[in-house]
């Protein structure tokens, strides 16, 4: 495991743990502006000392051509994210995300937020409000800054830590990997539009990541139980995201006794998330519109047919990398004449999942589609590159060029 | 560097029509208090202007909805003396604020 990979996974546990216990605080009542910075710091500090000292024997220094790619990727991104930043971020930042972490910076009148069920949607998980409310509290300013900074990490890190995972194995597919995203504007924008969808494909990447890492290092069940455990706290959908990939990978985890350590790391972030549903939130507008209409929706074949046309749109047209990659995918596996591999079929699953979404919505489907169809699959993107990636770099000539340039 | 950027350049979008109205929302605040709530009233009822109030005044609790409408009530619009039956509401109420940007005329009130 790349030590770097391990640092930018450290950060993203980092932001949720200070927005589980920015909110742990606040749901107890507690206001000291005091134990409110120092508490969070302090179990941040304890959880980068545990990671950082256990085993690093296993973790693998970066090399200067490494470094020099990643630099690259970062200075491209830097100067395509200038020409489409907004101060207050797209719609839905300033209309929720932003606008709960202003609710949440209030110790005293935070509870106002659970009242604005008219398009603010105070049942969304809060990883990020929280953090960026925590944030804009001790900078003592409104939470435009701190939204953005943590955008900013988010979209970054992403083509980072699909650089320094697929460097080890080829260093062509790496960079290839890590740039299609890197120079994919509709990801940037997103990205710096200070939404909750990048951060969600984040953390899912950062799962599918710690699963892959080698037997050795005991720790990649913990890390993939926080990842998880992160989706769940960032979005309403990380729970279907988080849902699917444990079914997908229970039986290897039991197999290894890893289903503690997995349980352990996604602890915290589930008990925030049911004390912020059973204690606070109002119910989603979403499992409040199931009713008796949804059985007919189901059996309505025109809803799958409006669905599909959306998603192949959103396929072609926005994530077409994606689509090429899977298609690259299919007939590797057709001329090894072998089954689709696991992390595969979990991320169609996860397509499954939302087209499913779609057809039981009790919003107006096209309305629905329109707003949030291509964010929902953007979060899939980053892992599914990472598994094309890890599936394509066994062909011969690409792990040729596992070449030594890349490890010195 | 990001973040520099960020405060110099990125006035662009809706985020220039929220920051002009950020300024002067700005003036009201010691008008209300965080714990207060408030109801928003503007021609054409765009959930536009509502939510960005929302957001700006926020921990203030802010509706638009006619049926629970509070004591306190900012309207925000275009006038121009087109909207008189709007104009007529404030003016049977107690102004205790007001002000204008380049594209509306706001209104605090309460009742008389």
């Amino acid at each position: 495991m790349q030590r770097t990979t391990l640092y930018i996974l450290i950060t993203g546990f980092a932001v949720c743990i200070i927005s589980c216990l920015y909110f742990l605080l606040l749901a107890l009542g507690i206001s000291s502006m005091l134990l409110t910075i120092i508490l969070p710091l302090a179990a941040v500090g304890g959880m980068v000392l545990f990671f950082i000292r256990e085993k690093t024997a296993l973790l693998s220094e970066q090399s200067s051509f490494r470094m020099a790619i990643t630099a690259f990727l970062l200075l491209n991104m830097m100067m395509r994210v200038d020409a489409i930043t907004e101060k207050y971020g797209g719609w839905d930042a300033w209309a929720i995300w932003n606008l709960h972490a202003r609710y949440l910076a209030n110790p005293d009148h935070w509870q106002q937020l659970f009242l604005n069920v008219k398009y603010g949607h105070p049942d969304y998980p809060m990883l990020l409000p929280a953090t960026i409310a925590y944030f804009s509290r001790v900078i003592g300013a409104g939470p435009e800054l701190p939204a953005f900074i943590l955008g900013i990490f988010f979209t970054f890190a992403i083509p980072v830590l699909l650089f320094m995972q697929q460097a080890q194995k080829s260093i062509i597919i790496a960079t290839v990997v890590a740039l299609v995203p890197a120079m994919d504007t509709f990801f940037l924008h997103q990205g710096v539009s200070m939404y909750a969808d990048v951060p969600l494909a984040f953390f899912f990447l950062c799962a599918v990541i710690a699963v892959s890492l080698p037997v050795a290092y005991r720790l990649r069940f913990l890390l993939a139980g926080a990842a998880l455990g992160c989706c769940i706290w960032t979005k309403n959908e990380g729970m279907i995201l988080a849902g699917i990939f444990f079914l997908y990978h229970v039986r290897g985890i039991t197999k290894e006794r890893g289903l503690l350590w997995l349980f352990m790391g996604a602890v915290m972030p589930i008990l925030t998330l049911l004390i912020l549903k059973v204690g606070f939130a109002p119910a989603n507008d979403l499992v409040q519109g199931i009713g008796t209409h949804t059985l007919a929706q189901i059996t309505d074949t025109h809803r799958y047919v409006i669905v599909y046309n959306h998603f192949s749109d959103i396929m072609s047209e926005k994530l077409s990398y994606m689509m090429s990659g899977m298609l690259i995918c299919g007939i590797l596996y057709l001329w090894r004449k072998t089954m689709p591999g696991k992390n595969i079929m979990m991320i169609w699953t996860c397509v499954i999942a939302y087209f499913m979404v779609y057809i039981i919505s009790p919003q107006g489907l096209e309305w629905h589609l329109a707003t949030s169809a291509d964010r929902l699959l953007l979060q899939l993107m980053p892992a599914a590159m990472f598994i094309i990636a890890e599936e394509v770099s066994d062909i011969g000539p690409f792990s040729f060029f596992r070449f030594n340039i890349a490890g010195r | 560097m990001a973040a520099v950027n960020f405060s110099r350049n990125s006035l662009r979008g809706e985020s220039r029509n929220i920051s002009i109205r950020a300024a002067v929302l700005k003036r009201m605040q010691p008008f209300i208090s965080s714990g207060s709530r408030l109801g928003v009233v503007h021609p054409g009822a765009d959930a536009g202007i509502y939510m960005q109030c929302r957001y700006l005044l926020a921990p203030v609790y802010i509706t638009g909805d006619k049926d629970q409408m509070p004591d306190t009530i900012l309207y925000v619009g275009d006038f121009n003396g087109r909207d008189s039956a709007m104009m007529t509401q404030i003016n049977n109420r107690r102004v205790l604020w007001q002000a204008s940007d380049s594209i509306y005329h706001y209104y605090l009130t309460s009742i008389r």
